[in-house]
């Protein structure tokens, strides 16, 4: 698992992919974070400017308001007192038709002498018995400074008698003005009063978004309006009026009864009232939850989409590696005939048909090799063919014409017969292997003949079940090894001698073990007999040693497959062959082939 | 693409369409609903004349919380058989929440113990045993109030000056206490003084016209209930005689017409309380009742003892005139 994380995360595909998904996360990321910051900024900047335009328009509806009482004010003051005598004449009725127009707004209008008395009122009232209006500090204040138009705070009208279950809250506009009476000019005040509830709705009206509202203050900061006036006036609501007052007309940021928010100042015409408009900072950004979950939501999206592409791409320039690498790998267990993948593009390709020039390189030089090594064998197996000791040849020839002067005439045809036997399985027909039953027909020939030589000096035993006789294996593979323990073990011994050969197969595999109860060796001399060390040939024996045996077995059979020793000094040596168990006539075809 | 990639491909496609019910839909981050609340409220009275300034405070703050609210009066005043009636009517028809002006405390109590599972309760005016039950009780310490109306008494009035005290009834515990506060200032001092229990409609009348004639010995009346304020208020009004006899008129309340009674004189002074932030908190206290159960709680509202000069001034011209 481990093996296989590592090689994924190692791949080229991964390192394409990461490489081009990581470069597109931060891009995406960049331009994300800058374009929500650009339009989160822009909107604000656009709420703020509406909302900066509201509380202008307003403050502008006010003006235009206010403007229309000033106005009022000036027509009653010189379109009707200025010309009239008040002396024995009422201008109740022209001012009753200036107030009817204007009576949505305002609640009465009254004249007063400066002495207190009212001349006019209209709608027709009557000042509070108990109140003396000169005492008031608004009468005075209009009387002291006769030429300004002053606008009091809102309070309830008081100076009327009114009906008992109401009361009204208003706003006084007061002037002095020039009251004609006969031949007397005298100072006097005319009062509006302005309904509260008219201004209020004039405000209210201005929507300034989800906890946004509306105020205004006078110059010294004292409430004229304010959406929760009452509350504030309670203590329950808290609104810093004094502060803002203090501001210029303009917009500003910073925290009011600790939450971050934005005013508006405006101020108004002549009065010297400021409008401010507050809203809440949150409310005029992108900055709600689920809009920067949607923000994420888009960057997420387009991460998914370029890594689906990403991957897309990393496959289609990848594959083609791949494909190669697995030709690679199958060339790389030794099937050098595979075909190789050529595809993708012009450089895989390139690669590709080299790596298949390689493999038809490899393949070519080792079939040379191969024939290099048959041939060699080839050359051994000659070898081996031509220096059948001559001596051998020579001694037996001798036994035979001994045999025939001593007229024992069967005896000579036995060995005869035997060294025929023994030369035409040497040749056989020049193949390197036969099968076990012709192989132990050798080795018995020979046997008979050293027999014949030494006088009996020695005995031998051959085991071999049938069903391993067609079994394949190597010509004369036993021969030498039988020779050694004759000219080693056998030649010192006084007629007891024993040779066995015993041949058994098990499971896949054909066991030879060749036996003798001869001297026996050390494991020193074992060893030396498999080593590199040079070992020169006994006199009489054929110069083929155990080690060409084992070198021809794995040579011809595999790395598997050779010979093994074991021997134990005075006791007698036994030497195993290890051959697979293959019949002789599937080995001929693999030959031939 | 190998099957570990494509099993990260599906779960973040699987992320992404999480991350996106979460941000446009409102399966999980659900939009603030504006919930409406059905709250009632319910006087001890027949009309809302003195409830007027309560009632305000109640809307500002129903248009704040969202509270739909009925505002009941009575057909029979001070029955308490009748606002157990409504107080039953509204909750089954669907009243989340009850503030209520009891008539009595007395039988009242074990009903209001048995709805408050199935309603918030919210009380405003005294009640006598108000600590038995879980509910917010939203009341002026009348006994406090009744001090400040005596000490202003004294200020004004000598020992000499009898005292007589009007009222519906001292079994109704807001009475009592207010009696008891200003009884607590003029006692030691010596004040002698009578009280007067209303009958009927003409009792006060009845007594006024038997204490009261010229050169008769000098008198002030207080009124320990708003009804009798203005009922004493209305009586003085009709004859100049008695305006003589009377050195002045004392007692509770602020309805528009004590206070035009104030404005001319005929009311002396006269202990009020805030009743818009009353009905303001009352609501808000509902609400939150509502959000999170009854909670055991007595708020004590403050009281102001003022006098005509006292009604420009701007620390009580909200108070009593509220803005509309």
């Amino acid at each position: 698992m481990q093996w296989k994380k590592k090689k994924f995360s190692n791949s080229i595909r991964y390192a394409i992919f990461i490489y081009f998904t990581v470069t597109a996360l931060v891009a995406i990321i960049l331009i994300g974070v800058s374009l929500y910051s650009r339009f989160s900024s822009q909107l604000s900047t656009t709420i703020e400017e509406e909302r900066e335009s509201r509380v202008g328009q307003a403050s502008r509806s006010l003006d235009t308001y206010l403007q229309s009482i000033m106005k009022l004010s000036d027509s009653i003051y010189y379109g009707v007192i200025k010309n009239s005598d008040l002396l024995g004449n009422s201008i109740s009725r022209e001012i009753t038709l200036l107030y009817d127009n204007n009576k949505d707004n305002i609640k009465n209008i009254a004249l007063l002498r400066k002495d207190g008395k009212l001349l006019e009122a209209v709608p027709d009232a009557r000042l509070k018995t108990n109140l003396n209006v000169t005492e008031e500090e608004w009468f005075q204040d209009t009387l002291g400074k006769a030429e300004n138009i002053h606008f009091s705070t809102p309070h309830v009208q008081y100076i009327f008698d009114n009906n008992e279950n109401q009361y009204c809250w208003v706003i006084s506009m007061s002037r002095a003005v020039e009251i004609t009476e006969g031949p007397f000019t005298t100072q006097g005040v005319l009062l509006i009063d302005i309904r509260y509830s008219s201004l209020k709705q004039l405000l209210s009206e201005v929507a300034l978004g989800v906890g946004g509202y509306l105020y205004l203050v006078g110059g010294k900061g004292e409430l004229i309006y304010h959406p929760r006036a009452q509350l504030i006036d309670t203590g329950l609501e808290e609104e810093d009026t004094m502060h803002m007052a203090a501001y210029r007309d303009g917009t500003y940021k910073g925290k009011i009864s600790g939450k971050e928010k934005v005013v508006n100042i405006k101020s108004v015409g002549y009065t010297g009232w400021k409008l401010i408009g507050v809203t809440p900072s949150a409310r005029i950004s992108l900055n709600s939850l689920k809009t920067r979950l949607f923000v994420i939501f888009i960057m997420a999206l387009f991460l998914f989409l370029i890594s689906a592409i990403n991957a897309y791409i990393s496959s289609k320039i990848t594959n083609p590696i791949k494909e190669l690498e697995k030709s690679v790998n199958i060339l790389e267990s030794g099937n050098l005939e595979a075909p190789v993948y050529i595809g993708g593009s012009e450089d895989i390709r390139h690669l590709g048909t080299s790596i298949k020039n390689m493999a038809s390189q490899i393949q070519i030089l080792m079939n040379d090799i191969v024939k290099e090594h048959e041939s060699k064998r080839k050359s051994e197996f000659d070898t081996l063919q031509s220096q059948i000791n001559p001596h051998f040849l020579y001694n037996t020839l001798d036994i035979i014409v001994w045999m025939v002067e001593n007229e024992k005439k069967a005896e000579a045809v036995k060995v005869v017969m035997a060294l025929a036997r023994f030369f035409r399985i040497s040749l056989s027909k020049g193949k390197s292997t036969i099968t076990v039953g012709d192989e132990l027909e050798h080795v018995r020939s020979y046997l008979m003949i050293q027999q014949m030589r030494y006088k009996n000096k020695f005995d031998f035993v051959i085991e071999a079940p049938e069903d391993v006789r067609q079994l394949a294996s190597l010509k004369l593979m036993l021969q030498p090894i039988v020779e050694n323990a004759i000219y080693h073990g056998m030649e010192f011994m006084d007629g007891d001698g024993e040779i066995r050969i015993r041949v058994r197969r098990g499971g896949d595999s054909l066991y030879f073990a060749i036996s003798d109860n001869g001297l026996g060796m050390t494991k020193e001399e074992v060893d030396r007999l498999f080593s590199d060390e040079r070992h020169l040939p006994s006199e009489r024996g054929s110069g083929i040693g155990v080690k060409n045996v084992n070198e021809r077995i794995k040579l011809y059979f595999g790395e598997r497959y050779g010979l093994f020793i074991e021997s134990e000094l005075d006791e007698g040596t036994t030497v195993f062959l290890h051959l697979p168990a293959v019949s002789y006539c599937e080995t001929i075809k693999r030959e031939e082939e | 693409m190998v099957k570990q990639e494509r099993r990260l491909f599906v779960i973040y496609g699987l992320a992404l369409v999480v991350l996106y019910l979460v941000s446009s839909t409102d399966l999980f981050i659900k939009e603030k609903k504006v919930e409406i609340y059905p709250v009632s409220v319910i006087v001890e009275d027949t009309k809302d004349e003195y409830y007027q300034n309560f009632r305000r405070g109640v809307d500002q703050a129903a248009k704040e919380y969202h509270v739909d609210t009925t505002f009941i009066t009575l057909d029979d005043c001070n029955s308490e058989r009748q606002q157990l009636e409504v107080l039953y009517r509204e909750l089954s028809d669907g009243a989340k929440a009850v503030v209520m002006v009891p008539v009595k405390a007395g039988n009242l109590l074990p009903a209001l113990e048995d709805i408050k599972a199935v309603a918030a309760v919210v009380l405003y005016g005294s009640l006598e045993g108000g600590e038995k039950i879980s509910a917010s009780i939203f009341s002026m310490d009348y006994s406090v109030a009744g001090k400040k109306l005596g000490e202003a008494f004294v200020r004004q009035n000598g020992t000499d000056c009898l005292v007589y005290f009007f009222t519906e009834g001292l079994e109704y515990q807001s009475n009592l206490l207010f009696y008891q506060g200003i009884m607590e200032v003029l006692e030691p001092l010596g004040y002698r003084a009578e009280l007067f229990t209303k009958n009927s409609e003409d009792t006060f009348g009845d007594v006024m016209e038997q204490v009261v004639y010229p050169g008769s010995e000098k008198m002030a009346v207080i009124a320990l209930d708003s009804r009798s304020l203005s009922t004493v208020a209305d009586i003085l009004k009709k004859s100049s005689v008695y305006r003589e006899s009377v050195t002045g008129l004392y007692g509770i309340g602020s309805t528009l017409s004590i206070l035009n009674a104030l404005d001319t004189d005929m009311i002396t002074g006269t202990v009020v309380c805030n009743q818009y932030l009353a009905g303001y908190r009352t609501i808000q206290k509902a609400v939150e009742a509502i959000r999170k159960g009854n909670i055991q709680e007595r708020v004590s509202l403050e009281s102001f003892y003022i006098e005509r000069k006292d009604l420009r001034d701007k620390q009580y011209e909200k108070m009593l005139y509220p803005m509309e």
